[in-house]
Order: structure tokens, then sequence, then C-alpha cells
């Protein structure tokens, strides 16, 4: 999970959503760019009404991805994201990463992969679209994730930071 | 986030502006922009010349790399761009293209007057949105099996027809007939397929939308009266893509595309950019993918007419024939296709990349419909939700200079945190209410995002294309209602 010491930004990017998290080690950046995501589909503010209302329920589901590096990882991870929802309606609250890392291969090629277990809501068809009179609760659903400026770097001091800008 | 652009620009003539191939190693070609000295210095504004360069550096481009005068910063390609490259020894990317394939935009007309519309704005709009499935999540009431998805891949628009939803002469006035024969569902992904079973019919959010609007005034009547636009009449703009299948198209290609740049040693400025020749076998299958995933946009937007057809006529209490709910027609915004253009003085087939770039092909072309033919194609530019759209058509100059392109709409100024910021959702509804504009949107913050003030002024930009001569005006719309998604 993302603890306090993760820091979520929104970045300026013209016509899009983008954030840098920074947080002490690699899953919690992950963590940290996941739940930044989340929040965008829909903002964490209204999680507990939705569970509340009965407009969505408790849902668990397994990620596991392979890429050639961190940051088509990272890029990866959203897009599991983006597709879990299109697909099931599903939006992560929480993160546990049994698995995140680089592997340095033979000729300077590594490879990057992780295995995760993510908390969520399902959301029921209500919550999608609003009945006349009633408001809107979701926020925005990017299309993808991009490589544009995109960054997984550890710091000097040790930490990790992040960088992601999402097509929206 | 993003700097100012301080590489070369010189000037061509008063509405084109060259990046010379010599400003960066790895240019292939110079980047030529196409807008005025004002629009010029708003271009400047964050990565979307770079991306431009960026461009240039694909195998196999021909002179020159383009932007139209919506330029704005994309991912690989920017917003605007336009890229030709040889079939022979030039590259297919995803970049070029977008993550929304085929996302474009349609005009159906009306026989209806200003003043029959205006009475009936609120019921009318939100009749559309109850009928027109919109917003984040939405689906559908078609629900397709995954081979009846692939069916509609490889049939496109022809498939809604013969489903009912539309006649023969709708899919006369859609680019392509509505239908890319290149397209091979065998080349789209299981999990494309998923996301499209109950999306067919859906708008989408974003910037996606159903607008009504009034022809305000006729600017070139002779083509007007050929495109059966008259002042005060009624019609609805349509914009929407491909939906979450024409996404995952897209991410699945860039990490086949990724793999595929060492295989065939090639190098990209971008890794957006990621890209493989157009002959191989990457490039073929994304190509017969991407034609899948713009078959699938064509459908969706002729399903989503059907129902505003129908909403509309339940509102009138008649029928959309007897409401005259006709297509004017239907452009995509992001595509390559293969297309003949002059090149060193002698014809060669083409593929050409358009993201965020309408075709804007001139009167004879062969590829304008036969309605259309002595006037040139129609090119439909959308503005945003508080000032003008237009009705463009195609000129020879943009065959000249342009690959028969032109511009697709306003082009964003502001990022949706700076919208968001500026304006709450609340407020801009308000403010359009006040301009005699009523807008409904699915999300709690779209209206917000796609304020009026988040885009450059449309008026500015079908001035500078109308003046260079790649695209004439011939009506200028306004509008008075819109469902965002």
């Amino acid at each position: 999970m993302a603890d306090v010491k993760t820091i979520i930004e929104s970045l300026d990017e013209a016509g899009d959503a983008a954030f840098r998290v920074t947080a002490s080690s690699l899953p919690e950046v992950f963590a940290g760019c996941g739940l930044a995501l989340s929040g965008l589909i829909l903002p964490r503010t209204e999680l507990r009404g939705v569970l509340q209302s009965g407009r969505g329920a408790p849902a668990t589901r397994r990620i596991r991805l392979a890429a050639p590096d961190l940051e088509a990882l990272l890029v990866g991870l959203a897009n599991e994201i983006i597709f879990l929802f299109d697909s099931q309606a599903f939006v992560p609250s929480g993160f546990e990463f049994h698995e995140i890392e680089q592997l340095e291969q033979a000729g300077g090629a590594g490879s990057a992969r992780l295995e995760a277990e993510v908390d969520g809501v399902a959301l029921s068809e209500d919550a999608l679209r609003p009945a006349a009179g009633q408001r809107g609760i979701l926020g925005l659903v990017p299309k993808a994730a991009s490589y544009h400026m995109i960054e997984v770097v550890r710091l000097a001091n040790g930490r990790w930071t992040a960088r992601l800008v999402l097509d929206a | 986030m993003s700097s100012a652009w301080n590489g070369p620009l010189e000037r061509i003539d008063e509405f084109r502006w060259r990046i010379p191939k010599h400003y960066k190693q790895g240019m292939r070609a110079d980047a030529v922009v196409v807008t005025d000295r004002q629009g010029l210095e708003v271009a400047r504004d964050g990565e979307a010349l770079k991306q431009l360069a960026n461009s240039a550096c694909l195998p196999g481009i021909c002179q020159p790399a383009l932007a139209m005068p919506d330029i704005h910063s994309g991912y690989g390609f920017p917003i605007g761009g336009v890229g030709a490259m040889r079939l022979e020894d030039g590259v297919i990317t995803p970049g070029g293209i977008g993550f929304d394939i085929n996302c474009g935009v349609r005009l159906v007309k009306t026989n209806l007057e200003l003043a029959d519309a205006v009475p009936k704005i609120k019921s009318w709009i939100d009749r559309l949105y109850c009928d027109v499935p919109s917003g984040l999540g939405a689906r559908g009431p078609i629900q397709l099996g995954a081979d009846e998805v692939r069916r509609v891949l490889e049939c496109g628009a022809e498939w809604a027809v013969r489903a009912g939803y539309g006649s023969r002469a709708d899919l006369e006035c859609t680019e392509e007939r509505g239908r890319m024969e290149a397209a091979d569902a065998a080349a789209v992904s299981a999990r494309a397929v998923e996301r499209g079973m109950p999306q067919l019919g859906t708008m989408g959010s974003g910037n996606h939308f159903v607008e009504i609007e009034v022809v305000e005034e006729v600017l070139e009547p002779d083509v007007a009266k050929i495109f059966g636009l008259y002042v005060d009449q009624v019609v609805m703009m349509i914009h929407t893509g491909s939906r979450g299948l024409g996404h995952q198209v897209c991410t699945d290609y860039l990490t086949t595309m990724s793999a595929a740049l060492k295989k065939y040693g090639i190098s990209v400025p971008d890794r957006q950019l990621a890209c493989a020749p157009f002959e191989s076998p990457e490039g073929q299958r994304y190509f017969a993918a991407m034609a899948c995933a713009a078959n699938f946009a064509w459908a969706n937007r002729q399903c989503i007419t059907h129902w505003a057809r129908q909403a509309t006529a339940r509102e009138f209490g008649s029928t959309p024939e007897s409401l005259g709910m006709t297509l004017l027609y239907d452009v995509c915004h992001n595509i390559a296709k293969i297309e003949e253009h002059s090149v060193d003085d002698r014809l060669r087939k083409l593929c050409v990349h358009r993201k965020g770039a309408t075709r804007a092909f001139p009167p004879g072309h062969p590829e304008v419909p036969a309605a259309y033919r002595d006037v040139g194609q129609p090119v439909i530019v959308p503005g945003d939700m508080g000032r003008n759209s237009y009705v463009l058509v195609g000129a020879p100059r943009a065959m000249e200079v342009a690959f028969g392109s032109t511009c697709h709409g306003a082009g964003r100024l502001m990022s949706r945190n700076e919208a968001l910021r500026a304006r709450k959702s609340d407020g801009v509804k308000q403010s359009l209410a006040e301009a005699g504009i009523y807008a409904r949107a699915s999300s709690r913050s779209s209206l917000a995002e796609e304020a009026p003030q988040a885009y450059k002024d449309v008026n500015d930009i079908v001035d500078i294309t109308h003046r260079a001569g790649i695209s004439m005006k011939v009506a200028r719309l306004k509008p008075l209602g819109v469902v965002k998604g």
C-alpha cells in the first residue's frame, strides 16, 4: 500500500492528465501511480459513498505483467487499470505488490516484471451513468498511458520517483 | 512541464513555416507548420514543434512532415500532424495515428429551422442524453459477442446499415464508404475485442459529443447549396471514435512496434514513435488492425446517428425521413490511408498518417462522393461548446502543400487540470446557458475540462486554412445544445 510518505503531484500537460509520484520504494511508487490513475476515474472522496449506496461492491483482481524496462512496466500497469475499468467497471483502491523487479541481462538488455493483488470496487451500471437529476460520480478515464516524458528513476537520496502522462 | 520551442522557423510564405531538415540529426525531411504568424506564437509553446521535428525523422517520410494550424502537443506526432510515408521504404507508426483510431465527426442535416428547435432544445438534448449512451464505461444497447464484433471490424458502417442502423445513402457520404478493406480481424487482440463488445453505439467521454447547431451564416452559397445547407437550418454534429477497442489496438501495437525497432534497425527520437516498415509483417498487421478499429469507429458513429435520428423523431412527433435527417458527410481525424499524391512530379502511392487532421480533397478527386465531386469534399470542423463550428470544402492547394489535409478542430490551449482550476462544471453550464446553449454531461468534470476557454478559437483556425487555400469556408454553425460524454 502507498504510505503517507508517498507524494502524488498533478502535472499540467495540454489536453491530458499527468502526475509525478515520489515514494521510498519502487512498489510504493507504482502503487502511488495506480492510485493516482484510479483517483482520476473515481475520485477517492466518492469511494465510500459508492460502497454505502450499493453502487459498487468490493472486489479484488490480480495483475501480472512483464516488460522490457521499468518505464514500459509502469505504462503496462496503467493500461491494465484502464482495461479493468473499461471491461469490468473495476476501480482499484489499494495495491499490494508481491513482486516488482528489474532484471539486468547480458548485453545491457533488461526486463522488468510485477505481480500485484489489487483491492477495489466493481461499479454497478447506475454508477457508470447517472439518471436524470443525479450527480455524476466518475471523473476521467484516460484512453491509454503514453511514453511521453515518462520517467521511473531512483533518486540520490534512495527514494524513487515516476512521471506518467495519460492520453485523455 | 513543457518548454517553449527555441529552434529555427523559416518563413516560406504567409502561411507556411519551416523547420529545416538540418536542424537536428536524424531528420529526413523538412517539417512545415501551416499557420500564420500569430498561430506560430501559440504553437511555440509546449512540445508540439519538437514532436513535429521528430516526426520528420521517420524512415521513408516524404517531404515535408506537416502540421495543421490547430497543432498542439500530442504523443509521437503532434496533434494536427500529417506524415506521408513511401510504401516501399517507409514506416507505419501508431504514434502518427493516435490512441483513438478514426476519432471523427459527422454532420446530420435536418429540415428544422431555428424557431422549431429553440423551444424544444432542453427536452431534445435530454432525450439525446438518454438515448445515446455516453460517459465513462458506458455500455450500449447493442451487446455483441466476440464473433459479431469481428464482423463489425471487417464490415464497418456497412454492418450497421445491414443491421438497420442507417441507409446506403449514409455510406455514400462517409470517407471510404465507412469500410477500409485492409481490415483483418485476426490482427486484433482478444482484449481489444472484449473492450469493443459492450461499446458499439456509445459516445464515450472526454471531448466526444452530440451537438445541435444552427447554420448561422453561409459563406460560400454555391457550395452550400450543393451541400444542402442554408441559414437558420438546424443540424446535428456527432463526434466520437473507436472507443476502448481502438485504444487497445494502439496500445497493443506500440508494444509490437517497440520490439520491431530493434529487428529492423530503426532508431526513433521518441518511444511513442515506435514503428515498423509498412511492408513488414508487423507493419501490415498493424495496418490491418488499425483498419479494423477505423471500421469499428464508423459503425459506432452510424449506430449513434440512428439513435439520434430516432430520438429527434420522437421529440418532434415525426420520422427521420420527414425531418430530412440526411448525412452531409463523415470525416476521420486519426487514421493512416493509402492515397495517391504527386511527389517530385510523379504520382505515388503513400501511407498518409493524419493525427488530429482531416482529409480535404479538392473538386474532381475520385474519392469525393459523386454528389460533391464538382465542388470538393465536405470538411467538418468542430469548435468548442461555446463558439462556432464550421463546414469547409477541400481545395486544390491542400493537394499541393498538405497531402490533401486540413485542420480538425480548434486545438487545446489548456490542460485538463488548468481548465478544472479555472472553471467548475456548474459555472460552465451556467455560462453556456447565458449564451443560449443547453449542456448535459455524464461525468462530473467534463464540462469544466471542455470549457470554451480550454480551446483556441476555431474561427482563427479556419480563417488560416481558408486564407492558406487548403480548405475554404462554406458555412458557420452556432451551438444550441450539447450532450457531452
